[in-house]
């Protein structure tokens, strides 16, 4: 039973995957309205991924000291911090911040106007709902959450550096000496990738949820949680996927 | 075709939601530059029979036809012809909440033709206002902070704005106070006799019904029951008629 609902379900997420980048050809015209959707998801979220980063560099520089501190030099701590954040940390926190924040909320605003009609007052008008509200929100998650996955790399490094600096007596330059030793620039193209691809699968996964709200309150709710719930497997699975296939 | 041949004609209409059969067979002609309501209980499917004549529904069985072209039947969906020239007023307004009012009129009309200025945009929305008496400064207001009354104007200028030749209204009047209720029968009124426009209104509410109507139907238990002039509903002897229209 559990199993032909999720073939079910998966099966009509993807044939609403290909609507939707069927109407590709329109985001030149509508330009307007990813523009808008980028401004709202991203600056809306600025304050939280930076807060969240700084946090989560500075933990990471906590563990690694804590994990291999006699056992390598301190002066590996940037190497660390900085191989973990580029590569897991930056982009999958970042997606999971945003798929509870971003993706719970395009759940909600669809649920809500599938249930005032709203949806149904598009068709009429001859306006394809897929292509007015679909379309900007997945493309604007593709563009929003590269930029905030780099921003939230940059600040978790400095929250690794406030950190290694102020409690385990590292200079600045053992720090920075450490980041750049192994840095690779194909590390920051799978960073990119993954957040690209994140960036995809939460609005979607918060359009698609508020496309099947049930009635009322009580729909939008469920919604709002079934976006978060379907974004984060989606995006710790795929996470798995583009490692193993990149590395 | 002879001006006696009806605009629309719903045949043996079906429609069930899962086990719930909602329509049983609903047959319906609508002449041109008439009103029909129809009326019935609460629940008994007079917004689905609605959302089928515009192609929001598509039945089990049975068929839709406007101007003898078969636009809805369980294999056809060929709404794209007709949409344009339909429009609907939905049973909460189902106004675009993100969008101000004048934004609301404008919207479908400046995606259909990228040529329009915004200056004759800006005509044609006055100009939809002044048709249900709305002043031009409730343009500028976002629909939240509308009236009842006030969202239900708005919603039947949106369904005029791109020059529909007929018209769906649906509950216009349910909700309202009687003073707004009968601004909204004698709006009814007007577009049937100055635009020339052909209506179908869903409601329950029996004063605004013989106020509008030319001819009734009677909605009970998925079947219309009854279809005829308002004079001979009140004479009627069918007992599930009489228990409805009282007296
Ligand atoms: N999309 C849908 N999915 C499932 N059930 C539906 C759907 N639309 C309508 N129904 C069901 O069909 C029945 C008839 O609904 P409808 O909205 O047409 O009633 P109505 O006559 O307009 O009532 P009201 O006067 O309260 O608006 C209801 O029981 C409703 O639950
Ligand atoms: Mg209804």
């Amino acid at each position: 039973m559990a199993r032909a609902a999720f073939l079910e379900n998966s099966g009509r997420a993807a044939r609403l995957w290909l609507a939707i980048l069927r109407r590709l050809p329109y985001a030149p015209r509508d330009a307007r309205l990813v523009v808008e959707q980028v401004m709202r998801m991203g600056v809306t979220s600025l304050p939280l991924v930076i807060v969240i980063s700084l946090f989560i560099g500075a933990v990471t520089a906590v563990q690694v000291h804590y994990q291999f501190h006699g056992l390598i030099p301190d002066n590996y701590l940037g190497t660390a911090v900085s191989k973990f954040v580029i590569i897991e940390s930056g982009p999958v926190l970042t997606a999971l911040v945003l798929a509870g924040r971003v993706g719970a909320a395009i759940a909600a605003e669809i649920a809500a106007m599938k249930e005032k009609e709203e949806l149904d007052a598009l068709s009429v008008l001859d306006l394809d709902p897929l292509r007015y509200l679909a379309l900007p929100r997945v493309l604007a998650g593709f563009i929003a959450l590269p930029l905030l996955v780099i921003l939230s790399c940059v600040f978790a490094l400095v929250g690794g550096w406030l950190l290694a600096r102020s409690s385990f007596g590292l200079t600045t330059e053992t720090y920075v000496q450490g980041m750049r030793f192994l840095f690779s620039g194909f590390d920051v193209i799978v960073c990119l990738i993954k957040s690209f691809v994140f960036g995809g699968v939460v609005t979607f996964a918060g359009f698609h949820a508020g496309l099947k709200a049930g009635p009322g309150a009580r729909g939008t709710g469920q919604a709002a949680m079934n976006a978060v719930v379907s974004a984060s497997v989606w995006i710790l699975v795929l996470d798995f996927v583009i490692i193993f296939l990149m590395y | 075709m002879p001006p006696s041949a009806p605009l629309i004609e719903l045949r043996g209409l079906v429609k069930s939601f899962g086990k719930q059969a909602v329509l049983r067979g609903v047959d319906l002609d609508v002449l041109r530059g008439e009103t029909v309501v129809i009326l019935g209980a609460s629940g008994g499917g007079k917004s689905v029979i609605l959302k089928h004549c515009i192609g929001l529904l598509q039945p089990d069985a049975g068929e839709v036809r406007i101007d003898g072209y078969v636009i809805a039947s369980p294999t056809v969906t060929d709404y794209a012809m007709i949409r344009r020239r339909m429009g609907m007023l939905f049973q909460g307004a189902a106004l675009f909440d993100s969008m101000s009012a004048g934004e609301n009129i404008k919207f479908a009309v400046r995606e259909h033709d990228r040529h329009l200025s915004e200056a004759q945009l800006d005509n044609m929305m006055r100009e939809k206002l002044a048709l249900v008496n709305l002043r031009p400064d409730v343009a500028t207001k976002m629909p939240s902070e509308l009236s009842g009354g006030m969202k239900k104007r708005l919603g039947l200028a949106r369904a005029l704005a791109l020059g529909p030749q007929v018209l769906l209204y649906d509950e216009p009047t349910t909700g309202l106070d009687p003073v707004t209720a009968s601004v909204i029968n004698k709006l009814i009124l007007e577009m049937q006799q100055k635009l020339g426009m052909t209506g179908i209104v869903v409601t329950h509410d029996l004063d605004s019904a013989f106020q509008i109507a030319n001819r009734i139907a009677f909605l009970y238990e998925g079947r219309i029951i009854f279809f005829g002039s308002p004079e001979e509903i009140r004479t009627v002897q069918d007992p599930r008629v009489r228990e409805f229209v009282g007296g």
